[in-house]
């Protein structure tokens, strides 16, 4: 077998690895042989995750993170280098929703409450940036690294069930990831972003484990007439986090049963 | 076990360059390779049974129907089903730079005839097979060059945007059989043909290069990686999508 998606040796630190993309980004890193630290604002997620990662003999630390706070990603990812040695791979992945679609009353425009907006530009912006500026200053020196920022296919393209929050964040990391990758290049580390469609994750609090028909009609939505399992997403992180992506940077890919085709 | 083990997977333009790099890749990871070529591809078939690789060559001219449909069935009666076909076989090492209004007519219908009708007729005669199966996986090479408007071999430009739609509609049309339809977009790949061609490696490549975030000659072995997930049950929930590889020249 080859040694394409390899990571065994490799060190990787995940945002919102308690539960859904996060979680499985970081099983899917440690199936194929890398360290990993988990890192989450939500401890009884953490500990669920960690609990997993233990029950299938994975090595990884646990870290209760809140992104919300600069100097606490810096100190947490400077943590995980200094643990392991080094940091091969970084992925921003904690992000939010908030706010409610254009379609609905809530998600007007004038309506929208500007303490959630702040709220979720903190976290889904300048959150993956503070995560960036941390990877980045362990990278550099190393002269190697891979990042991957969690986008969404809501960040390329709107539509009516857009809200303005999640969506403008999301369209704002698609462009920090080009130009990250622009900087970075020339110190070999790769940055990409990885754009969802329909994952039944808890984000909203669980609303689509609660609201069954909702989901369905999201998965209806896409060519391939479902919703994705979070475990669908290994593969593509693993293809930007291993041998496999070397010469793939700049990239915010789609990933989403054929939602945006493009 | 590979990650594609026991996978059949058909890869016209087998014989050498890409196409002899992916076959190779997708045999490293356990799968069947059907090496299609309108040359020889015995050449690669010898590597990959060299390296305990499972490969046979399939002669076949990917802008034919007929030839299509044979290649279709050949392999449908040695191995009763077919996961995965690379649309990789394009005119593109041997061209030389150009005006667009110096390409004559029948240079340009013979790029179309390759890049374009030949994914067309190839998707169309595996399609039924693999809504029988209620799977498949189909990957087309598209070209970065696309995203660039490059000028000098605009008849192989035109025919790889043609790809990323075709990618795009085939994508919807399929979705419901479970078939997936992807197009990776390479940047310009030091293979043998290329390499050979001075109108190709010259010059112009070393421009290409300082496009690039990552300042140096991309190898076909950069492709393999993408390939390898794209016809892997990695990427199930991906489709219609071009993943650029191109070290970073082109962000859309």
């Amino acid at each position: 077998m080859s040694k394409l998606f390899d990571l065994t040796g490799k060190t990787a630190f995940v945002t919102g690895a308690g539960s859904g993309l996060g979680y499985a980004m970081a099983e899917g890193f440690a199936e194929h042989g890398a360290l990993v630290t988990l890192a989450d604002a939500d401890r009884a997620g953490l500990d669920r995750a960690l609990a997993k990662f233990n029950a299938a003999g994975h090595q990884a630390t646990a870290v209760e993170l809140d992104v919300r706070e600069p100097a606490a990603i810096r100190a947490a990812v400077n943590n995980a280098a200094n643990h392991y040695g080094k940091l091969d791979i970084v992925v921003a992945n904690a992000g939010i929703t908030g706010g409610a679609p254009i379609s609905e009353e809530a998600g007007y425009i004038e309506n929208i409450d500007l303490d959630v907006w702040n709220n979720v530009v903190k976290v889904n912006q300048t959150g993956v940036f503070a995560t960036l500026q941390a990877a980045a200053a362990i990278m550099k020196p190393q002269r190697s690294g891979r990042i991957i920022v969690t986008a969404s296919i809501s960040g390329l393209r709107t539509s009516e069930v857009s809200g303005y929050p999640y969506t403008v964040t999301k369209a704002a990391v698609v462009h920090l990831v080009h130009l990250a990758a622009l900087e970075l290049a020339p110190f070999n580390i790769h940055v990409n972003g990885v754009a969802p469609g329909p994952f039944m994750t808890n984000i909203a609090g669980g609303r689509l484990f609660r609201e069954p028909e909702r989901a369905k009609a999201m998965g209806d939505a896409v060519p391939m007439k479902r919703m994705a399992d979070p475990s669908e997403i290994k593969g593509l992180a693993l293809l930007l986090a291993s041998g496999a992506g070397s010469f793939i940077t700049g990239q915010v890919i789609p990933i989403d049963g054929g939602a945006t085709a493009r | 076990m590979g990650r594609l083990q026991d996978k059949v997977v058909i890869i016209t333009g087998g014989a050498r360059g890409i196409g002899a790099a992916f076959s190779k890749a997708v045999a490293a990871e356990g799968a069947i390779v059907i090496v299609s070529d309108v040359r020889d591809g015995a050449g690669t078939v010898q590597e990959i049974e060299a390296a305990q690789g499972r490969a046979a060559f399939v002669a076949c001219d990917v802008s034919s129907a007929q030839s299509t449909t044979d290649l279709v069935n050949e392999v449908v009666k040695r191995h009763g089903r077919i996961d995965a076909v690379v649309n990789n076989a394009a005119i593109f090492a041997n061209l030389k730079r150009q005006a667009f209004f110096d390409i004559d007519e029948k240079e340009w219908d013979d790029v179309m005839a390759v890049n374009v009708r030949g994914p067309f007729l190839l998707t169309k005669a595996v399609a039924p097979v693999m809504m029988r199966q209620k799977s498949g996986k189909i990957v087309n090479i598209a070209s970065g060059t696309v995203f660039k408007g490059q000028t000098g071999i605009t008849h192989y430009v035109a025919s790889k945007g043609a790809i990323v739609a075709f990618t795009r509609c085939v994508a919807r049309e399929l979705g419901d059989h479970n078939i997936n339809v992807n197009a990776i977009a390479p940047g310009l790949t030091m293979s043998e043909g290329v390499i050979a061609n001075p109108d190709m490696s010259g010059g112009g490549s070393s421009a290409t290069m300082n496009s690039r975030a990552f300042k140096r000659e991309q190898k076909p072995q950069d492709l393999t990686g993408t390939l390898v997930f794209l016809c892997s049950s990695d990427s199930d929930f991906m489709t219609g999508q071009t993943l650029v590889v191109d070290g970073g020249s082109v962000t859309h």
